[in-house]
């Protein structure tokens, strides 16, 4: 584990780093959120065959 | 502390509401966290307090009261009315203390301002998207109160199907709008979740300061990318069930439904595949607060670094196939129970591999007893009790008796409300100096711990009799044989009950004293970033990037 030091080291990004920052932030948090309407229509598509007759044992 | 100095003429900050309404400001919007949880864990603790009221003796003491006071009910229909209204007691006891009260204090409160300042980073990743997730949270938990006052079955008002809100009794069971209320709460409380978990990921995996790389960030840090990846993998699987329930109810769907080909028991896998990752969701912050503790007031590093980070990532893989365990009694086939059996026992492995660490840091250090190692120590101990129950109920032959009886819960809550609790107690007496700037008095946390550590071990731990004895779980009334333990579990809640004033009396205290902290009121054994900035740290820091060696 990251041990502070007493004299730390300080850096500044630059304009460029930190649009790139910006710019990984926003394709990392469309992806994530792209998992999570993927995993809820999966969740509803996948089990909505027991609207119309799945059999109660099917999980069993 | 050049950090402060280079930072002391950018701390503009918006003054009044502004300043909470609109905050983007991680730490801000930390702190109206840690709030609302304060607020929703008096209202769910009062809950639960009433319901070890009813439960002190045999026979029905409150709640027909009650029911005539809230409800305006008279006679037989105050019977019945207050029977109804224990059991919308236990469904949002259990809901606010799980949705309003530890997720929020550990995941909003905690992470949102410590992980950013341990990461080396100025802010999350989202600032607007934090805001919207605590600000979703107050109309989730004004939903799930209202839906107390509302009908459910006929003559009775509130969700009284218990947290987990199984069909049929969520279903053709209350068919008023109380259910109605409560699942568009949690849908909710689940998008201000799953967009704080987008958050904290995004923020962890993109945001470290140069040179931090995940083997050097700190356990906390870990823990809570853990815990956003299980919420992002399993609360739309939530989300999707309570639709399906929704339409069920108001739409004509039968997913859940068996006169129509629909499976009830389908709820209970789709509401488990998220239940128990929840608990772990629950109880992974607690694991990082807990590391850091014990750490520093051993003034040793954490021993065992990598085996606790993947003891983590292995406690949130397995807690993903483990989730039938809770469904031993619905007529799973005995092949299926054999494999839940084993894969749930194996979670002891790597979760004996965390106790066992915490243990190996404290061996041989230098440790001093301050209240947040108190707490500490206090979860490490009644988290195990909590984890050997477990094991017991992980066993399908075993669980043929103890399912639903107060063995469970008495078990869950050796895990939670002593767990999870006290690891948010023991975060809280070691990040307060930080984030406030001000020293408690050590005297009034140290009796708030001992106050609570009686009162909830008094609490929970007869109940473990109760459920070995049969007394089942969710009833009003019993047999005058469960008398003796429930009465002194009774005793139990108020003396909890009394530690809850306690600790709101010492965080007036330290507001009143204004005791000066620090920036570091540990010494030397508190070594990750946030003690390097001054108390309460600046209100943006890290705007120049520290340099991770």
């Amino acid at each position: 584990m990251i041990v502070a030091d007493k004299n730390l080291e300080l850096v500044t990004l630059t304009e460029r780093q930190q649009k790139a920052r910006r710019n990984r932030s926003v394709a990392i948090g469309v992806a994530l959120a792209a998992l999570v309407i993927i995993f809820y229509v999966a969740t509803i598509v996948k089990f909505g065959h027991n609207a119309s007759g799945l059999t109660p044992t099917n999980l069993m | 502390m050049a950090e402060a100095a280079a930072h002391e003429h950018h701390d503009h900050r918006p003054h009044g509401w502004v300043r909470w309404v609109y905050s983007t400001n991680h730490k801000d919007i930390g702190t109206l966290y840690l709030i609302f949880a304060i607020i929703a864990g008096i209202i769910g603790g009062a809950l639960s307090v009433a319901i070890r009221m009813e439960l002190q003796e045999p026979g029905i003491q409150i709640f027909s009261g009650l029911a005539q006071m809230v409800y305006g009910m008279q006679g037989d229909a105050a019977i019945d009315g207050g029977k109804s209204m224990y059991n919308a007691f236990g469904a949002a006891h259990g809901l606010i203390m799980i949705f309003f009260m530890v997720m929020p204090a550990l995941i909003g409160g905690f992470a949102n301002w410590m992980v950013p300042i341990m990461i080396g980073a100025p802010d999350m990743a989202f600032p607007r998207m934090n805001n919207i997730s605590f600000w979703l949270l107050p109309p989730a938990f004004l939903l799930l109160l209202g839906s107390m006052f509302v009908p459910s079955a006929p003559g009775a008002f509130g969700v009284g199907g218990g947290w987990t809100i199984y069909p049929p009794l969520s279903t053709s069971g209350q068919p008023g709008p109380a259910m109605d209320l409560a699942i568009l709460s949690i849908h909710i409380a689940g998008a201000s979740s799953i967009l704080g978990a987008i958050n904290f990921i995004t923020t962890i995996f993109n945001m470290r300061a140069p040179g931090m790389t995940m083997h050097k960030m700190p356990l906390f840090a870990w823990a809570v990318l853990i815990t956003a990846f299980l919420l992002l993998l399993s609360l739309p699987v939530l989300a999707g069930g309570i639709t399906m329930l929704l339409t069920d109810r108001n739409f004509g769907t039968s997913f859940f439904v068996p006169d129509n080909g629909g499976d009830p028991l389908l709820f209970q896998h789709l509401f488990w595949f998220f239940g128990h990752p929840e608990v772990y969701i629950l109880i992974l912050p607690g694991f990082g607060i807990i590391s850091h503790i014990v750490s520093t007031f051993s003034k040793k590093p954490v021993f065992g670094y990598l085996g606790m980070a993947y003891a983590m990532v292995a406690i949130g893989a397995v807690g993903f196939i483990v989730w039938a365990h809770h469904m031993y009694t619905t007529g799973l086939s005995l092949d299926t129970q054999r494999y839940f059996v084993f894969a749930t026992m194996v979670i002891a492995v790597p979760t004996g591999v965390k106790i066992f660490s915490w243990i190996a840091t404290m061996w041989g250090g230098s440790i001093s007893f301050k209240p947040p190692m108190l707490w500490a120590l206090g979860f490490i101990f009644l988290f195990t009790i909590g984890g050997v129950t477990g094991v017991q109920l992980a066993n399908a032959g075993l669980d043929r008796s103890l399912h639903d009886t107060y063995f469970v819960i008495a078990h869950f809550h050796y895990v939670l409300s002593l767990g999870a609790v006290f690891a948010i107690f023991a975060g809280w007496y070691y990040w307060f100096p930080k984030m406030t700037g001000y020293m408690y008095s050590p005297v009034i946390a140290n009796t708030h711990f001992w106050v609570t550590f009686v009162g909830v071990n008094l609490i929970f731990f007869p109940q473990h009799f109760l459920g070995l004895a049969g007394m089942p779980r969710r009833t009003v009334d019993y047999p005058d044989a469960f008398a003796g333990w429930n009465m002194i579990s009774s005793y139990g809640s108020y003396i909890a009950a009394v530690g809850v004033a306690i600790f709101l009396y010492g965080v007036f205290e330290a507001f009143q004293k204004k005791r000066v902290a620090g920036a570091n009121p540990w010494g030397e054994g508190a070594t990750t970033l946030e003690w390097q900035l001054p108390s309460p740290p600046p209100f943006h820091q890290w705007e120049q990037l520290p340099k991770i060696k």
